[in-house]
């Protein structure tokens, strides 16, 4: 389950390559049967993704998203855990 | 005996003992060249059996695929492998009629490769379907160039690359430029690779009259029915993640896959990228031209003219910069500068840039000595863009036109977005051409 106190880390099963302000996400797999999407990140997505290290947790990341963009730390934390939801099969998560 | 190919402008050279015979099939007539030159692989073909060593791992898995009505349908029979292990690569295949098992087998960063074809006697076939496609795979993965399901075609010197999923029409479409006498590079598989600078498409042996061809890429279309004709520009992760979805990749192996995205995004910054919807008939060939023949700067240039003329003008808004508050294919209305009304941040302007202009968000203004400057910002961007002087300002945007309803200028939203994952669905390797025996155009 992932929570506030979760410590993202980028799984090495996954490519990534910035493009402009966006990125790619490419998953590796063993099977041609599941080589079926790849992924498009937004900008925010991808200033997200580069805050991901192993170390800072997702309260950590979610108050620089907040420092960032202004944007109200309640409303920041609500849309970063849908994210993480979405992108959890490209990470680790440990808790500290 | 020694037989030399040369595909995409590469020599490769299929070597055998002088008392084995190499039989090939005749797709590859027009590609055999025997003019000899440094080839860039060696495969040392023996019609013996060998199997992957125990030691090996299993690094990824392709079963057979059969095409159905209803889309690709997995049979569950093994068709190819790979393994590694050793600072090797392990290519293992499994034919039917006769039922062979052909290894090839890959030493890490050599040119020189080992085929065993599996054949008793003194016969090799060492390009049998689908080997041959997986030696070319290997072949260009190794500098990241492109396989890509595509056709490809020259119509008044320019190349155009049209590519998309199975059944989106990429061999109608290059039939339409066929039967127009415009050259057709290749209607099924390209390579494309970066020769001095410029991106340039190769054809692959696919077909029993299949003949090398080449040519420079200008447009890449990433095509699909339509019910008219409508091409709309891309640009960035977005154009790159659709090329990327047609090309022919394996993702086992992350540094090949990030070789390969990184000449895809390469790719996509070089040459011109469309979604195209098309007819299946000539009006697409006429609307490429047109559309081709037509510089955007002549748009561009009409407008600021109206605008120094003190008109107003409508334009149609092709990017997401200023997502929500303008979204791509609304039509903006910008009005000339009224001298007297000093610009204040929050008014969105059209911004001369890069012989053309932006529109973007006033978010600061600042007065200098002798003039103003102003500093702007898409919505929808992080960054701001560089300060500019206020006389750059080629209008004001008064009213945004969606379907049939006139909005009004909001103020700007938070400027944050939520995050966004796309996906963009493929369907990649799976699409091996398989069963046409002879190309439809040519």
């Amino acid at each position: 389950m992932i929570s506030v106190s979760s410590i993202p880390s980028h799984s090495p099963r996954v490519v990534f390559r910035r493009i402009n302000d966006e990125c790619l996400l490419i998953p590796l797999t063993d099977n041609i049967a599941d080589m079926d999407s790849l992924y498009r990140l937004n900008e925010t997505g991808v200033f997200i993704w580069e805050l991901i290290d192993g170390k800072r947790d997702i309260r950590d990341i979610t108050a620089r998203m907040a420092e960032e963009f202004d944007v109200d730390q309640a409303e920041a934390e609500k849309d970063i855990m849908l994210f993480f939801e979405q992108v959890q099969e490209f990470l680790h998560f440990r808790e500290y | 005996m020694t037989l030399d190919l040369i595909i995409a402008g590469k020599r490769i050279r299929l070597q055998s003992e002088d008392d084995v015979n190499l039989r090939l099939d005749e797709r590859f007539t027009a590609f055999i060249d025997a003019s000899g030159g440094e080839p860039g692989l060696i495969i040392e073909v023996t019609p013996e059996k060998a199997i992957i060593p125990s030691e090996a791992v299993k690094v990824f898995d392709a079963q057979h695929v059969e095409e159905t009505p209803e889309g690709p349908g997995k049979s569950g029979e093994p068709f190819w492998e790979v393994a590694s292990g050793n600072n090797m690569t392990y290519v293992k295949v499994s034919l039917k009629d006769p039922v062979r098992y052909p290894l090839l087998i890959i030493p890490q960063g050599k040119m020189r490769w080992h085929l065993f074809t599996d054949e008793a006697g003194t016969e090799a076939d060492p390009m049998p379907y689908p080997l041959d496609g997986l030696i070319l795979y290997f072949l260009t993965a190794i500098n990241g160039e492109i396989m890509i399901h595509g056709s490809g075609v020259i119509c008044n010197g320019r190349g155009w690359v049209f590519t998309g999923r199975s059944g989106s029409g990429k061999t109608t479409i290059a039939g339409i430029f066929d039967r127009n006498g415009d050259r057709v590079v290749h209607d099924d598989r390209l390579i494309l690779m970066k020769h001095d600078g410029r991106w340039v498409m190769h054809s692959t042996p696919v077909y029993r009259n299949d003949e090398p061809r080449s040519s420079g890429v200008d447009h890449l279309w990433i095509i699909s029915h339509g019910r008219s004709n409508i091409s709309v520009p891309l640009s960035g992760a977005e154009a790159a993640g659709l090329i990327m979805a047609n090309c022919i990749q394996q993702n086992w192996d992350g540094d090949a896959t990030a070789r390969l995205v990184a000449s895809v995004a390469d790719l996509a910054s070089s040459v011109k990228v469309s979604r195209l919807q098309f007819l299946p008939d000539n009006s697409t060939r006429d609307y490429l031209m047109a559309r081709e023949n037509t510089p955007a700067e002549t748009a561009t240039a009409a407008a600021l003219f109206l605008l120094e003329e003190g008109k107003q003008v409508t334009v149609t808004a092709g990017g997401y910069s200023m997502w929500p508050t303008i979204k791509p294919g609304d039509r903006i209305i910008i009005a000339p500068l009224n001298p007297d009304k000093p610009l204040t941040a929050g008014k969105v302007v059209a911004v001369r840039r890069d012989g053309g202009f932006v529109v973007h968000r006033i978010t600061e203004t600042r007065k200098g000595k002798l003039s103003r400057f102003i500093k702007t910002r898409g919505d929808a961007s992080l960054i701001p863009d560089p300060w500019s002087i206020e006389m750059n300002v080629a209008g004001k945007v008064t009213e945004i036109i969606r379907g049939d309803k006139t909005l009004k200028i909001k103020r700007r939203r938070t400027p944050y977005i939520i995050a966004s994952l796309t996906v963009i669905i493929v369907k990649m390797w799976q699409r091996i051409t398989h069963g046409k025996a002879t190309s439809t155009v040519k």
